[in-house]
């Protein structure tokens, strides 16, 4: 079942044109959701709620329109309301006490490095290190590959804001990867 | 280039990391269908609550209790009311009509056995039982009866 053919069955009432859209892109929207919560058992809960809501609103939907991309920026933002919510009842550890996380084989060439899994663990690392907002918006931008403008209007704030995030983001991995990003702008 | 380079690299990184941590066989369809499932029928949420279901041998218990009280509170009386004399039944009106005689006769005896000093003629009349009140007639009098004692002559002036 493609997507279009989900959808299609979805607003004529069937649950399997849900179920035909939960295969379809319950992966990567998990995946989105984990990477701006950092917690498992909340991006599910993050993901089923949104497939939740587009059974709920599947009639306002304009089926003309690509679904994933949609529905991807809809995953991110309430992932980021659910860091952000999850983020003030447990405080982030670090703040402004930021280690850089040392590479233990700078030798290597880079696509030694970014095959091991000491990049993913620095990535990690990284992630967690950085605030929701900034976080949604690395992963926005790197993961989902939206432009400023699609990030400004899916998260409801200034283009400029956006950029802001980014750039602070960039500078915050820069000094938590410095042997693998070198200092040099991305 | 070396820009772009490093861009892909980390969005490499970040797909891998995602990979590496959410695998692609996790199955969200399940639970989906058990949230709407409750959206639908609200009612299957108590089911998760304990729920309190009534006791059929405690409600035996309280009504075979209830039927013993009502068969004693008829059987009872009746048992006891064929032992117990009636005559020795205290009633608030014997009570008031007891005292009441008893009030009278001590009243009378006082009065009639007070010596009078200044009038040797009525002295020997200070035991005359005309006041007393026979006790076979008191059973029998109703209260209503019982004259009350009579006025003492007052004393003749010299």
């Amino acid at each position: 079942m493609d997507e279009s053919e989900a959808i299609s069955r979805l607003q004529q009432g069937d649950i399997g044109g849900l179920e035909g859209l939960v295969r379809l892109h319950q992966t990567k929207a998990l995946r989105v959701a984990f990477l701006i919560t950092r917690d498992h058992a909340l991006a599910e809960d993050v993901v089923q709620s949104a497939f939740l809501r587009v059974y709920d609103r599947i009639q306002q939907f304009d089926a003309t329109r690509p679904f994933a991309p949609w529905f991807m920026r809809c995953v991110a933002n309430d992932a980021l309301k659910s860091a952000t919510r999850r983020a003030r009842q447990l405080p982030l550890e670090g703040g402004d006490g930021v280690q850089s996380i040392e590479l233990s084989s700078p030798d290597l060439g880079l696509d030694e490095i970014i095959e091991s899994a000491e990049v993913s663990a620095a990535v990690a690392a990284t992630l967690d290190r950085l605030p929701p907002a900034q976080r949604t918006a690395l992963v926005m931008r790197y993961y989902l590959n939206m432009s400023d403008t699609e990030m400004s209007e899916r998260l409801d704030c200034a283009t400029g804001t956006v950029r802001w995030r980014l750039s602070v983001a960039r500078q915050r991995m820069r000094q938590l990867l410095p042997a693998w990003l070198g200092g040099e702008e991305m | 280039m070396e820009k772009q380079t490093k861009e892909q690299r980390f969005r490499q990184a970040l797909g891998d990391y995602a990979a590496e941590e959410v695998s692609d066989r996790r199955d969200l369809w399940p639970g989906i269908t058990r949230r709407l499932q409750q959206r639908r029928h609200p009612a299957v949420l108590n089911l998760t609550m304990p729920m309190q279901r009534p006791r059929w041998s405690a409600l035996a218990a309280v009504t075979a209790v209830l039927l013993i009280l009502g068969l004693l509170s008829y059987v009872l009386p009746a048992t006891l009311g064929n032992y117990l004399p009636h005559d020795n039944l205290i009633s608030p009106a014997r009570t008031y009509a007891a005292t009441t005689v008893v009030t009278y006769e001590a009243t009378a005896v006082v009065r009639t056995t007070t010596p009078l000093p200044d009038n040797p003629r009525r002295s020997g009349q200070a035991n005359s039982p005309t006041l007393a009140i026979q006790p076979a007639a008191r059973h029998a009098l109703p209260i209503t009866m019982i004259e009350p004692p009579t006025p003492l002559p007052q004393p003749l002036s010299p």
